[in-house]
């Protein structure tokens, strides 16, 4: 699991630690660094060139490096690996060179879980046009960022996996009671389109007609019935467009992802991030300040706290619904005043 | 001086920032807290959570609550009296919510009680007419 990123001179981040647990909820004000801060993991994975003006923060001169490092623990050790980029008066585009605090066989063990997991971490971002469009059919079908790929990737579990892809159903009817059913249909060859089907009547509804909260609700719960999903997935906004008596089960399903243990999943557990800016969605946390990061802009830069270890913070919260408390800005982590 | 704010518009808090640099003397630190809309109540439900950040994880020294007092009964003299302390009346709850976290609140050191200011004031139209009324 990644305990931490450290970020130096990466675009808002300055100078800003990420600390990270099995399950992470981000909240804070548009340009604090949440979106930056999932960019700079695929930045830590090996490859890639990139334009060191884009990447690094505005204001500093060129021999100032820019530097992610992630720190990975694992069966109690730990190991930090890291990309750092310089300034190329040669090129545009530079690659990053890797740095590590490798020291033995078994950092290098770590190493190897760091770089698998980091090759399946994926970012979500959905948009309910990708995931309403027809997929094409293939051997190794993947939900995209926006969610493109979808019913590629529900026909693959109906068909590889059928008790998983019926209890889909079912948890899909607890989620959404007016519908009880996925199907599929073929609009052209060797493609497919996703359906629901409605519990009563059984009409059927083309994944085209269906609203976005829906679409986006059913692609966050494929994902926590995926034999095999992404090892780190973060949610940029998993709320949005959600009705606010929707969030629990939308909690659920980052949770069953997260901690499948508790869920009865057989499978390893995926280290979520999720960001958000719903005090709803937040005030499903109050138990759990330890979830939380407050991300916040300031004059040197964003940066991170976890909610739970700000001093107090039991008499901080007794009472009143976390959600308000964030709203009212005295934790940090809102616009700043206009 | 490090002034907190809570009340239910921003016309509210620039008004409060021109009286209390008025009767602190000097140009106040202000930080504005805001509470979801949902007016009064939502004030009511976030301000122990507000006192007990500003008390254990702030150097802020004083708290100013405003909250429109729309229907409820006028805060009357009478009511400073403990006893006749009046339950539909917002400043007395105000009071009331205040004093008892600033009393559960465990002393910090270095740090002196959370000083505040409450106020529950009419609608500027509504005192006019009763002003007005009572002229005639």
């Amino acid at each position: 699991m990644i305990k931490s990123i450290h970020f130096r001179n990466f675009k808002a981040l300055r100078d800003a630690t990420l600390p990270l647990g099995p399950f992470t909820l981000i909240v804070g004000p548009n340009g604090s660094g949440k979106s930056t801060a999932m960019q700079g993991l695929t930045f830590v994975r090996r490859g890639g060139q990139y334009d060191f003006d884009r990447i690094q923060s505005a204001g500093l001169d060129a021999t100032q490096t820019v530097e992610v490092t992630v720190t990975w623990v694992e069966g109690g050790r730990e190991l930090s690996i890291g990309a750092e980029l310089t300034h190329s008066y040669d090129r545009k585009l530079t690659s990053a060179t890797r740095t590590s605090s490798l020291r033995d066989d078994a950092d290098e063990l770590l190493d190897d879980s760091l770089d698998q997991a980091l090759s399946r971490f994926r970012v979500y971002s959905f948009n309910a046009e990708a995931i309403a469009r027809a997929a094409e059919i293939n051997s190794t079908p993947e939900l995209s960022q926006d969610g493109s790929g979808l019913a590629s990737v529900l026909d693959d579990l109906s068909g590889q996996e059928p008790d998983r892809f019926d209890a889909l159903n079912k948890e899909l009817q607890r989620w959404l009671p007016e519908f009880d059913r996925i199907l599929f249909e073929t609009p052209t060859k060797g493609m497919k389109a996703f359906q629901l089907r409605t519990a009563v009547g059984h009409y059927k509804y083309s994944a085209a007609d269906l609203s976005q909260g829906t679409l986006f609700t059913v692609a966050l719960l494929t994902l926590a019935y995926l034999t095999e999903p992404p090892a780190i997935v973060c949610f940029e906004e998993p709320d949005h467009g959600i009705h606010p008596r929707l969030l629990r089960e939308i909690q659920e399903g980052m949770y069953r992802l997260a901690f499948p243990d508790d869920y009865g999943a057989n499978r390893q557990p995926v280290q979520v991030i999720a960001t958000t800016h719903s005090p709803y969605l937040l005030d499903l946390y109050k138990e759990h300040p330890e979830q939380i990061v407050i991300a916040e802009k300031t004059e040197q830069g964003a940066r991170f706290e976890r909610l739970s270890e700000r001093p107090h913070i039991a008499e901080i919260l007794e009472g009143a619904p976390l959600g308000d408390i964030w709203f009212s800005g005295v934790l940090g982590g809102v616009p700043a005043n206009t | 001086m490090k002034i907190a704010v809570v009340s239910e518009s921003p016309i509210d808090e620039a008004a409060i920032k021109i009286l209390v640099d008025k009767i602190v003397g000097s140009e106040s630190e202000m930080a504005s807290l805001r509470a979801r809309p949902n007016g009064w109540a939502k004030i009511f439900e976030v301000l122990p959570g507000i006192i007990n950040t500003l008390h254990y994880g702030t150097d802020v020294e004083a708290l100013v609550v405003v909250v429109d007092s729309d229907e409820s009964p006028p805060h009357q003299k009478s009511h400073d009296q403990s006893q006749l302390t009046n339950p539909e009346c917002r400043l007395c709850r105000l009071r009331d919510t205040v004093r008892v976290v600033l009393t559960k609140a465990k002393p910090m050191p270095n740090r002196a009680s959370l000083k505040t200011a409450l106020a529950s004031p009419y609608q500027l139209l509504r005192l006019g007419t009763a002003v007005a009324l009572t002229l005639t």
